[in-house]
């Protein structure tokens, strides 16, 4: 693994990828063996789907009529997924999370009012963040508080050591288990950072990248994210310096034309793509209308991407299944 | 009783330039204090000259006002925290007003403020339009705003035309430490109304064109039909004395998208009084 992302980085310094209009069979999906899971709003919910790399197979995995199932994290043996369900409308909105095997079955409360979660690597753990206000629901993804475990072998859910932490969303776990990044609107004295808190410790630390919803390669070495609302980029990342991303480091990877946007990059499990939400201006936040959106895929080496789904349905937060 | 004088005259000032209430105790300021306790002022529907010649604020027109209630200080992070919503804010404190407000939560906060208090929520939260007949909190249109700024004055500053004088009655980039202060540490306008200039650049509920002026109707102009930006007023703790006045109009993008808010920007409620 370590010796493709090296091969992957030479081709970042040579070139600088970007993509300005849809590109259709510049990638050779049906080589990509995983599939995912991803958001998407129909006939008047939104619910899970399954689909192949290469778009066929799609499955809807949960089939709600009147409940929204949002935000699909799959575990990392790929066995089980966590995900948020929304019940209710407007300001009685709630959003709690669960978690579920993959067929369907098993499904399971993790934490009420629970949101914007993660696994930890060896899939025991799950952390995620709390709605601020009970009082009313807010679609913000940074409307959150506190930072909490969830263990999944004895049922029993922790708060980190750190109590000041709020106003974190799209927390992920860092491959080697030390550290949950995050991003930070309004809080613990930030505009809008992105940080990786210390699993153990009250210590977090600012990633120096500028942006939103970082995201770890699967070895640990890489990290992408949102620059924009158009743009991803990727970076080496070193989680114990004192600044982790250094702005040598940093590499455009992807952007698009203005009045379109990516959000929600993820990487597969062999590093070598990533997929991503791509559509015209709209709400990238979890549940947020995204009227024109697809899943894509882009290919790290070369930094060509298509779609992979083309109905629009709003389909947003795509994730591998290992 | 040289304040005394001004006072009286400010007050006379205001009774025989604002009229057009139906009833004879319509026709002054009043400050009142709502059923959340959130202190609001008065102000009589009227007449004025909205605008100015400057490029971007012209022409100068006349508008006709019905008249409304508007916050008198800009909406704290207190006042946010009443209501149990999240507050955004980059800089913490309850007596500062919130800011890294996006438009839509500034509606939603005047919305939830409105169901506390027993009204009629004015935005409904799938369009986000307002329903100006609802008796509920709503954000300013940009011509109610300038008519509270103005404060029955017709010049550029409510304070006269000397620029020096903005430190008094204003945070701005000549005098803020950087951020924002309380809300109302420094002097009022004429009406009362604190913050009006500086602090944080405030919200109206208008979308945002540069000609609007030239075809907006005369009686309670409510902006354009639609846009992509809002409309935002009085400059901020950042901003210098080309936006820090009455007439300035400027206007922000960050309608609902978190990536982009800003720490300059804030707002306050009105609601209608007929």
């Amino acid at each position: 693994m370590k010796k493709w992302t090296a091969c992957a980085l030479l081709a970042l310094f040579s070139v600088i990828f970007s993509a300005s209009a849809e590109q259709y069979n510049v990638i050779d999906l049906k080589s990509i063996k995983y599939r995912l899971l991803y958001e998407s709003y129909q006939n008047g919910s939104w619910d899970i789907f399954m689909i192949n790399a290469d778009g066929s197979g799609r499955k809807n995995i949960t089939d709600t009529k009147k409940i929204h199932e949002l935000y699909p994290k799959v575990s990392p043996d790929g066995k089980r997924f966590a995900f948020s369900i929304d019940t209710g409308e407007g300001r009685e909105r709630r959003r709690d999370l669960y978690m579920m095997n993959l067929d369907g079955s098993g499904k399971k409360l993790v934490a009420e009012h629970g949101r914007e979660h993660c696994w930890s690597p060896d899939g025991r753990y799950i952390a995620f963040t709390k709605s601020e206000s009970t009082r009313r629901f807010s679609f913000e993804s940074w409307s959150t508080k506190g930072l909490f475990i969830y263990d999944t072998t004895t049922g029993e859910t922790k708060e980190h050591v750190n109590k000041t932490l709020e106003h974190m969303y799209n927390l992920c776990w860092s491959p080697d288990g030390k550290y949950i990044t995050a991003t930070v609107l309004g809080g613990m004295g930030y505009r809008h950072t992105s940080i990786g808190i210390d699993v153990n410790s009250k210590k977090y630390v600012q990633l120096n990248v500028v942006g939103c919803r970082p995201e770890f390669s699967p070895d640990g070495s890489l990290i992408g994210w949102g620059k924009s609302d158009s743009e991803f980029d990727l970076a080496k990342i070193y989680m114990d310096r004192t600044v982790p991303v250094a702005e040598k480091d940093k590499f455009p990877f992807l952007s698009v034309t203005k009045g379109y946007e990516v959000y929600h990059l993820d990487w597969s499990p062999d590093g070598k793509y990533i997929a991503f939400a791509f559509g015209p201006d709209g709400e990238q936040n979890v549940g947020g209308t995204a009227h024109g959106w697809d899943i894509c895929i882009a290919e790290i080496a070369t930094g060509k991407w298509q779609k992979i789904t083309f109905d629009g349905n709003q389909n947003k937060e795509p994730d591998w299944i290992p | 009783m040289k304040k005394f004088i001004i006072a009286a005259s400010i007050s006379a000032l205001i009774a025989t330039s604002i009229s057009c209430g139906k009833k004879s105790s319509d026709t002054s300021v009043k400050n009142i204090t709502t059923k959340s306790g959130i202190e609001m002022v008065y102000l009589p529907g009227g007449e004025f000259t909205m605008g100015s010649g400057n490029a971007g604020e012209s022409p100068a027109h006349k508008v006709k006002l019905s008249p409304f209630y508007i916050d008198k200080y800009e909406v704290t992070q207190e006042m946010y925290k009443k209501l149990e919503l999240s507050n955004p804010s980059h800089f913490k404190n309850e007596k500062n007003p919130a800011e890294m407000v996006a438009w839509v939560n500034a509606a939603i906060y005047c919305n939830e403020r409105s169901i506390e208090e027993g009204l009629t929520p004015c935005y409904d939260e799938k369009t986000w339009e307002c329903n100006f007949k609802a008796d509920g909190y709503r954000l300013p249109t940009e011509a109610e705003w300038e008519y509270a700024a103005r404060a029955g004055t017709d010049s550029k500053y409510f304070f006269g035309a000397d620029s020096k004088n903005i430190k008094n009655y204003a945070i701005y980039s000549k005098n803020s430490s950087g951020k924002p202060e309380t809300a109302g540490s420094r002097k009022p306008n004429q009406f009362g109304l604190f913050d009006m200039y500086g602090n944080v650049a405030e919200w109206c509920n208008d979308f945002y064109t540069a000609d609007y002026y030239s075809k907006s109707p005369e009686e309670n102009p409510a902006g354009p039909a639609e846009g992509k930006e809002r409309v935002i007023r009085g400059g901020s703790w950042n901003d210098g004395e080309e936006l820090v006045n009455s007439t300035a109009r400027s206007m922000d993008g960050s309608i609902s998208d978190a990536c982009i808010l800003r720490d300059t920007i804030g707002f306050r409620c009105v609601r209608r009084a007929e």
